[in-house]
């Protein structure tokens, strides 16, 4: 019964402890490189921009939908944060934030008004935004020729880079907003129970639409930080994007069913994700080895939440009988 | 007598629409031969239209195998991946020899088994999410199928005859490729229409929990549609390998949006139950007529990019419109 109840616990947090500590020994024993600013402060960027995308990806995911379109709208609002400078950094900026934004929304308007399975609708999406940014330029980078936009994600603040702090922004204003504020908690509502949620009056679709777009939203900082950080603006990049910031928000132990997940949660995970990959660098893995262990790592991922889910059942099941059941069947 | 004679009418008349509701996938396609035969000299040649077969035979063949995984309500996106793996071991075990030509179809199709049977054990088995699972898979395999060549291409100068046949070949002048796609629709439609195995997917798809409860083994079956799938995918690899010769190792990348555009196209369910194989193969005829077309008018590659998503977004709307009709 007590091994259960720690296996239980185990895999609620994803095992992710084991794998800290493991991760934590490894690079601590196995390489001098980690613990040295340099290579923090590398990392630091490499989660932050990621982890901008994961806190709109955590917003929608506990609403109990998902967006597979980050990486290309990432792609389009750097493209256009670069290419649009004769509007100025902050009209650029603007800009591209509002283009990342409108696609966002479309993807929401998908979901919403036609009902489109919101894997499907922001796969339609993912399509026509690379498209949208391959025919804008001609499959072609677009270079920065202004050193003052360069140094808004190459630029730090004492130690700790921009990007990083920028970061830590959106997630404590992620962290407020699930939590403090009613569009939040309406998140939770509907991703717990759709239909209870619609039944005690929030409007389910507003709220699915205002989830899509500020992921969108925030897939169009992180285009605007990486193409800073890069100085250009390339149609190419976040092919692997959608990937990894899932893996991670799935690692800080959001659920793909939605109605449970916290930006802690999220944190922690895309710390993990990130040591991971900034290891598998240190210790000169090829990058194909890595990305087998990224794929490998989602299904781990898919798995340890496929238990959580059936366990999370079977509690429910023990403490309120059988008549749960069939509300639990016909949500599910 | 006359008012018999009139409700004959009526019934026939349902029944044609009916019918045509259920195929208009094929009107469509019509309008737009009429239409592309009209807009440009060179669309109705016997040269080009043989060569549109030949151009989608190996999309297609990766859709038969969607359309089925659609159908048992689930989605595979690891498709182009396997497409790839299969094509650069087939050409990677060097088919210059009868013996290594038998060895180059053997291990990339057992690949492609392998690969749909571990998708389908995760999917099956956990009744974890599909579309999450296969990106997982896909990554796995196109990582491995990288590893496996350094990232470089991979070709093979002299193949036997056989092997050149399976793309190059041709019978009563029309390409061979065209058969094996033909072939493969034609035992997908017979799976899914006659046989045991087509009516359990259909029921799991339409619903999985009462499938079960009437006692189908729906892990079982869901894991064979993953299969047929995998196989199908290996099989479009083959004749992708055979037809280029000099495989750069990321060549089958896209082929799980072609497949899925097509199999949409053709009307079959996101949502699981409802599809029809040869629906498919008009879904993936116009598709190819449509990029001929882009082709032919001289778009840039990059447009047809924007192109192919507007269509993919514009087929799941069609199909959730008709859904909500429905309902």
């Amino acid at each position: 019964m007590n091994r259960a109840r720690v296996w239980n616990w185990l895999v609620k947090q994803r095992i992710l402890p084991i794998l800290d500590v493991l991760l934590l020994v490894m690079v601590t024993v196995g390489t001098r490189d980690f613990w040295t600013i340099r290579n923090l402060q590398n990392l630091t960027v490499a989660v932050g921009i990621e982890g901008v995308i994961a806190v709109g990806m955590t917003v929608v995911m506990v609403g109990g939908g998902i967006d597979l379109s980050v990486g290309s709208v990432m792609a389009l609002a750097g493209v256009l944060s670069v290419s649009m400078q004769r509007f100025g950094i902050v009209g650029a900026i603007a800009i591209a934030v509002l283009a990342a934004s409108l696609c966002g929304a479309g993807s929401g308007l998908l979901v919403t008004r036609l009902g489109i399975n919101p894997f499907i609708a922001t796969l339609g999406m993912m399509l026509v935004a690379r498209g949208a940014v391959m025919t804008y330029t001609d499959a072609q980078p677009v270079a920065n020729a202004n050193l003052l936009f360069t140094q808004i994600a190459r630029g730090k603040l004492g130690l700790l880079p921009i990007p990083g702090l920028v970061f830590l922004a959106a997630l404590l204003l992620g962290h407020w907003f699930l939590r403090y504020t009613r569009l939040g908690r309406d998140i939770y509502a509907l991703g717990g129970n759709e239909e209870a949620a619609r039944a005690s009056g929030i409007r389910t679709d507003r709220v699915k639409l205002a989830a899509y777009t500020l992921t969108g939203l925030s897939a169009g900082v992180a285009g605007v930080l990486l193409a800073s950080r890069l100085s250009t603006g390339s149609p190419v990049i976040g092919e692997d994007t959608a990937l990894n910031v899932i893996t991670a928000v799935l690692l800080g132990g959001t659920s793909l069913t939605g109605g449970v997940g916290s930006m802690p949660g999220t944190l922690t995970g895309l710390l993990t994700v990130g040591v991971l990959s900034n290891s598998l660098n240190l210790f000169n893995v090829p990058a194909y080895y890595q990305r087998i262990a990224k794929g490998m790592l989602l299904i781990l991922v898919v798995f340890f939440d496929s238990l959580y889910v059936r366990y999370r059942r079977q509690a429910l099941l023990r403490t309120r009988g059988k008549a749960s059941e069939e509300r639990l069947t016909s949500t599910s | 007598m006359p008012l018999g004679w009139t409700m004959g009418i009526n019934v026939r008349m349902k029944n044609l629409m009916a019918l045509l509701r259920r195929h208009t996938i094929w009107l469509v396609l019509l309008a737009m031969v009429v239409f592309m035969s009209l807009v440009s000299k060179s669309f109705l040649t016997a040269t080009n239209l043989l060569n549109v077969l030949r151009q989608v035979s190996m999309a297609g063949i990766v859709s038969v195998g969607m359309t089925v995984v659609l159908i048992g309500g689930n989605f595979d996106l690891s498709v182009g991946a396997t497409v790839t793996l299969a094509a650069v071991v087939s050409v990677y075990l060097q088919p210059t020899t009868a013996m290594n030509t038998a060895v180059s179809l053997i291990v990339p199709l057992l690949l492609g088994l392998l690969v749909g049977a571990v998708n389908g054990a995760i999917i099956g088995g956990l009744k974890a999410n599909s579309v999450v699972v296969t990106v997982g898979t896909q990554f796995a395999v196109l990582g491995a199928t990288l590893l496996y060549t350094g990232g470089q291409h991979v070709w093979v100068w002299t193949p036997t005859p056989f092997y050149e046949a399976i793309s190059g070949g041709y019978f009563l002048g029309v390409p061979i490729p065209i058969f094996i796609f033909l072939l493969t629709v034609l035992a997908a439609h017979w799976l899914m229409t006659r046989t045991t195995f087509g009516r359990y997917v259909r029921a799991i798809g339409s619903n999985d929990e009462a499938a079960r409860l009437s006692g189908i083994p729906t892990t079982l079956y869901r894991m064979l549609t993953f299969i047929f799938s995998g196989f199908c995918a290996a099989l479009a690899g083959i004749v992708l390998a055979s037809r280029v010769k000099n495989l750069d190792p990321t060549a089958g990348v896209g082929y799980e949006f072609s497949a899925l555009t097509a199999a949409i196209l053709g009307g079959t369910r996101l949502s699981g139950g409802v599809g029809n194989v040869l629906n498919t193969l008009a879904g993936v005829l116009i598709l190819g007529g449509i990029s001929n077309s882009m082709i032919l008018l001289n778009m840039s590659f990059n447009t047809q990019l924007l192109a192919r998503g507007l269509i993919f977004v514009g087929a799941v709307a069609i199909d959730a419109f008709s859904q909500r009709h429905r309902r």
